[in-house]
Order: structure tokens, then C-alpha cells, then sequence
């Protein structure tokens, strides 16, 4: 069985992942426009596999955003005309080139089994990126059952894993997009206290697939080559909507 | 080793197709013409305005009457003409179309945005003719004292939050605290954040005040509000200045400057001269069109303590006078010179 001979690995491995992430947003809430964010990513993974299965992954996108067929835009922003006349203008760059940050972190835990690994993950993200002329933002935090094989190819190996989030606290601008509590020094504070939920799998649908291609050599500087997807769907207060897909390759540290 | 080929299969046909299933919410509801442009912002602002309930504009009959002028084919200055028809009638000065990528001008609605010139405040000619020795702090004050031992303090904005706000006007107040009275200067300058006009009153405040209700739109009929906020006054810093106030207003007293005054005008020693400010209260939100053009538009309902708006036509003061142009520009400035000598 592909399952029980994989995972020999004894002793915990780290890597550096470098990658490039799209990912494509329809936030109804915020925009009537389609973004497109194109990043760079860097993060550390921790693996050990052997009866147990113990992943440990950080990492970080930076990157532009923009409305799909429009670009980047720029403008002027017009104030009435002052005494002597003169509008002062405001020159406004809409996403510029670094205009996208995601972080996120995850760490998962599971038991091999002969039909491969079932274990629970659980993750976190923050998106901070720019949309309808304004910040825009995005946080999860999810636990997840996940289901991981490899499967031989030659002398390596490919892995597949597939998660689910079951249950998940997301924060998410109100219906006005507005923190307007009276004492309110930071806004995304007042998102977290008023806006924030616990949703299930009814609210928030979250499929995440990952496809890495181990190499065996271990005496090979790379380590795996990788691709990794997944969809967002939450319906609160409008329907949003995410698809990001992933590339990366990792180096043994 | 065939029945995990087979799981592989399985788990990334079922993936694909949940995948597929939600892949159509990643399409915009709207394409980028003149028609969906036009159809965007009268769906925004009929389920987002937030002034509906105390403004006499029905947004049905301004589709009626709007849409017919809308067509594929028009040009770019004809659907700025019409969407400007359409947010005209709402009469809010923190209602703005933004043309991005347009040479189009920014509009502004209300008596603010029908602003030509500004024709009654220029605070050059305040330093020049009414201000000896005048000190600024690092962002928000402009003050002095002025003949007569009269306080003068002209506020730049409320946009530095609450703690450098706080910090300032203590300075401010620490010079000004053994003046007679004291004049604010309400004309001229931006708005900011209602917390800042807030921590400012609280200053003045000799006992606690319920000034302000705020409330946010949260579901998309006119009616669907989040429970109404309460914001209070009360005596707060290191001293508190309980002589006679005057402040002064003009059409450029907008937004956080106008929630200030709602602050102010609940005080006792506190007197309002000028002119009606802009009528420009809720919390003001962008937003884009399908075009690309931004946009922005109230959210909200904010009524004084007693649940009075003054949304679209904005605060009357206790007594009307306004500077004009020619005095001005002669280096008179009427409205403060009528201030000083209530005070002095």
C-alpha cells in the first residue's frame, strides 16, 4: 500500500518555501469589481512524519491587487474652491503595486492509518489589501480534518492532501462597512468586537487541496514542488468569494 | 496501490466539484457600461444611504426618473450628468462621485458642494489683521490671545485621533485658561473623526451630557438600522473652561466639525454665530462602480441627544452673521470682529 510506505520519515525536517499566489475576489459587500491579487511568498514549514503526522507551516504574501480588466488606477480628488479660488486636488493611486499582505499559519496533526493520514488542522489568516477606494480585510480562524497519501512516482513521491474547516471564527466589516462606536480608537478592533462570527460548514465553505511533489534525494538542496488551491465562499454580510492557487517549491534547511 | 489511485481520483473530482459548484460568485453581477454603472449606485445607495428616513427623497421615482437617460451608448460626460442628477436631490454634502480616470470633476452634494468660492473665511486674513504673536501646535490648533485677553483658537481638523487630540488641546487650554472667553473658529479647515470633537468638548463640559445618537446602516432596507450608539460629554482632562464661549460657523463647517459643535451647543456658556453649517453629520463611506468610478455615501443616521437631524441642512446659529468677500479682501473679517467684542 502507497499509505503505509510513505511517511518514513523519523526525524523532523525544515524548509524554506518560496512561491507566487493569484488569488481572485468577489466581495459583494465591497466592490461591484473582481480583484486580482498577484503575490510573492515566503514560509517556513516544519514536517515530521512517521507513526504521527506533525506539520507546522508560516508564511507570507506580499503582492499588488487589482480590479480584473482595469488594472491599476489613478485619480484627483477635487475639494470645493478656496478664497482665492483654487481647488486643492489629491492625486489618488488606487492599489498600488504593494497594496496585498496575507499572512497565515497552520499546524496540523494526524495518525496514519493503511488508507493514508486523517488527522485536525487548525489555521489562521489575515488578508489586508485595497478595495472600493478603502482597506479591506479578511481573518479566519479555522479548525479543519484533513486527509493526506502519498502515492510513488519512480524514486519520489507525491503527497495529496485535502482539508475541510468545520468550524471557523471570521471577522469581517459590518453591513455598513463602518465601526462607529463612540470610543473606537482602532477599527479593526471594533470589526473584531462587533462584526466578528462562528460559523460552520453551512456559513463558511473552505475546500483547501494541496499536491506536493517530494523529492527523495535528500542530499538535494530541493526539497518538493508544490501546488496548492483553495475556494472561499462566506455569505456575511454579502456573498464573498475566493479562489487562490498556489505554486511553490521548497529548499531542505 | 490501485484502490489509492482510486481514492486520489475520488477526493480531487469531488474537490473540483465543490469547487465548481460556488466558481460562479467569482463573476461580477455587473459589466463595465454605462447601463450597470447607473444600476450599481442606485442599488448601493438604495440598500447603504443611511439618510433615507429623515431626508423627503423617494429613491424609486429618482430611478423612474433617471434610468430612461441611460443607454449604452452615451458618453462619459452624460453618465456623470445623470448620476449627478441622481445624487443631486439627496442633498448631502458627504455624497461625492469621483470620475477615476476622467478629466471629470469631483462632485460634492449639497450647499458644500455648490460652493463656487469660498466667500466668507480666509484664515490668512485672521493672522494678518486679528492675531499678535499666534502659536500652532504640531497638527490641529491654531490659537492666541487676542486684545481684550480673548481667546482665539481656529481648529486645522479632527483627524488625529483621540489621544494626540487630547494632548494638543490641553497645551491649547493651558495657555488660554485665565482668557475671559474664548472664541472657536469652526470655518475653514476638514473634517476628521466624531472621538476628536468629542475628547475637545469634554473640555468644557461641567457635568455629563448626552449630545449624540449614531446609528449604521445594517440590512438594506431604508429602515434597517444597528441599535442607536449614545455618545456623552463629561468633564474631562486636566482643566475645564467654564467661561463664555462663542463659535464661529460657516458653510465649511462639515462633518466632524458639525458633531463637535452638536457637542458644544448642549453647554451653557456656549454661543453659535456665522452661518448654517453644511448639514453633513453620518460617517461617509467610498465605494466603486463597475465603471471604475468611486464614489461616497453617508451610512448612517447621527441625531443630536434629543433626536433631531440636522443631515442636509445643517446647524442654525444662534445668531446669523456672515463676513463677506469685499471686507475680506479689505482685511475686515466682520463675523470674528462681532465675536471678540461680545467677549472682551
Amino acid at each position: 500500500m502507497a499509505g503505509s510506505a510513505a511517511f518514513a520519515q523519523q526525524t523532523g525536517k525544515l524548509s524554506l518555501q518560496l512561491g507566487y499566489q493569484n488569488r481572485i475576489m468577489n466581495d459583494q459587500l465591497s466592490s461591484p469589481l473582481v480583484y486580482s491579487a498577484h503575490s510573492l511568498n515566503v514560509g517556513l514549514n516544519y514536517e515530521k512524519k512517521c507513526k504521527d503526522f506533525l506539520e507546522l507551516n508560516l508564511s507570507l504574501a506580499v503582492g499588488t491587487n487589482q480590479p480584473l480588466g482595469m488594472g491599476r488606477r489613478e485619480g484627483e480628488l477635487q475639494d470645493i474652491p478656496d478664497f482665492e479660488g483654487n481647488r486643492e486636488a489629491y492625486e489618488i493611486v488606487l492599489n498600488p503595486w504593494l497594496s496585498y499582505v496575507q499572512a497565515q499559519g497552520n499546524a496540523r496533526w494526524g495518525k496514519r492509518t493503511s488508507l493514508g493520514v486523517f488527522g485536525l488542522g487548525m489555521g489562521i489568516q489575515h488578508t489586508y489589501t485595497g478595495m472600493r477606494l478603502d482597506d479591506w480585510h479578511y481573518s479566519q480562524v479555522d479548525i479543519a480534518p484533513f486527509y493526506a497519501n502519498e502515492f510513488p512516482l519512480g524514486n519520489n513521491m507525491l503527497e495529496v492532501m485535502a482539508e475541510l474547516p468545520l468550524l471557523a471564527w471570521v471577522v469581517r466589516p459590518n453591513y455598513s462597512s463602518d465601526a462607529y462606536l463612540p470610543g473606537n480608537s482602532s477599527y479593526y478592533l471594533t470589526y473584531v468586537r462587533t462584526s466578528s462570527s462562528l460559523v460552520s460548514i453551512n456559513q463558511l465553505v473552505n475546500p483547501r487541496l494541496r499536491l506536493t511533489y517530494k523529492l527523495a534525494d535528500e542530499n538535494r538542496r530541493l526539497a518538493q514542488i508544490g501546488f496548492q488551491a483553495s475556494y472561499t465562499s462566506y455569505p456575511s454580510p454579502k456573498p464573498l468569494a475566493m479562489l487562490s492557487s498556489h505554486v511553490f517549491v521548497s529548499f531542505r534547511l | 496501490m490501485k484502490m489509492n489511485r482510486i481514492y486520489f481520483f475520488v477526493l480531487t473530482l469531488l474537490a473540483m466539484l465543490m469547487v465548481s459548484c460556488e466558481i460562479m460568485n467569482l463573476k461580477s453581477e455587473y459589466s463595465d457600461n454605462a447601463e450597470d454603472t447607473f444600476e450599481a449606485l442606485w442599488k448601493s445607495f438604495d440598500e447603504h444611504y443611511g439618510g433615507f428616513m429623515v431626508k423627503s427623497v423617494n429613491w424609486d421615482s429618482m430611478y423612474e426618473e433617471v434610468q430612461p437617460s441611460i443607454s449604452e451608448g452615451i458618453s462619459e460626460e452624460e453618465l456623470y450628468e445623470q448620476l449627478v442628477r441622481l445624487l443631486s436631490p439627496l442633498e448631502d454634502p458627504h455624497v461625492a462621485l469621483v470620475p477615476v480616470g476622467s478629466n471629470l470633476p469631483t462632485f460634492w452634494g449639497g450647499r458644500y458642494g455648490r460652493i463656487d468660492t469660498i466667500r466668507d473665511f480666509n484664515l490668512d486674513v485672521v493672522k494678518e489683521n486679528y492675531l499678535s504673536s499666534f502659536k500652532e501646535t504640531k497638527n490641529l490648533f491654531l490659537y492666541d490671545v487676542m486684545e481684550g485677553n480673548v481667546g482665539y483658537v481656529h481648529i486645522k481638523h479632527f483627524g488625529f485621533g483621540e489621544g494626540v487630540t487630547e494632548n494638543e488641546f490641553d497645551e491649547v487650554l493651558d495657555e488660554l485658561k485665565e482668557t475671559k472667553g474664548m472664541i472657536i473658529d469652526l470655518r475653514g479647515g476638514s473634517g476628521g473623526e466624531d472621538i476628536a470633537g468629542k475628547v475637545i468638548a469634554s473640555r468644557f463640559a461641567d457635568k455629563s451630557y448626552h449630545y449624540m445618537n449614531t446609528r449604521v446602516k445594517a440590512g438594506p432596507a431604508h429602515d434597517d438600522f444597528t441599535d442607536a450608539e449614545q455618545w456623552f460629554i463629561q468633564p474631562e482632562g486636566p482643566f475645564q473652561y467654564h467661561k463664555p464661549v462663542i463659535i464661529l460657523t460657516n458653510v465649511q463647517t462639515l462633518s466632524a466639525r458639525e458633531t463637535f459643535l452638536l457637542a458644544m451647543r448642549v453647554l451653557p456658556n456656549v454661543t453659535q454665530i456665522g452661518d448654517t453649517t453644511a448639514g453633513g453629520f453620518s460617517n461617509a463611506n467610498p465605494g466603486e462602480l463597475p465603471n471604475g468610478w468611486g464614489y461616497a455615501i453617508s451610512v448612517g443616521e447621527w441625531t443630536d441627544g434629543e433626536g433631531v437631524s440636522f443631515e442636509g441642512r445643517g446647524i442654525p446659529p444662534d445668531f446669523y452673521l456672515k463676513s463677506n468677500r469685499a471686507e475680506l479682501l479689505m482685511g475686515k473679517d466682520a463675523l470674528l470682529e462681532y465675536a471678540h467684542a461680545q467677549l472682551k
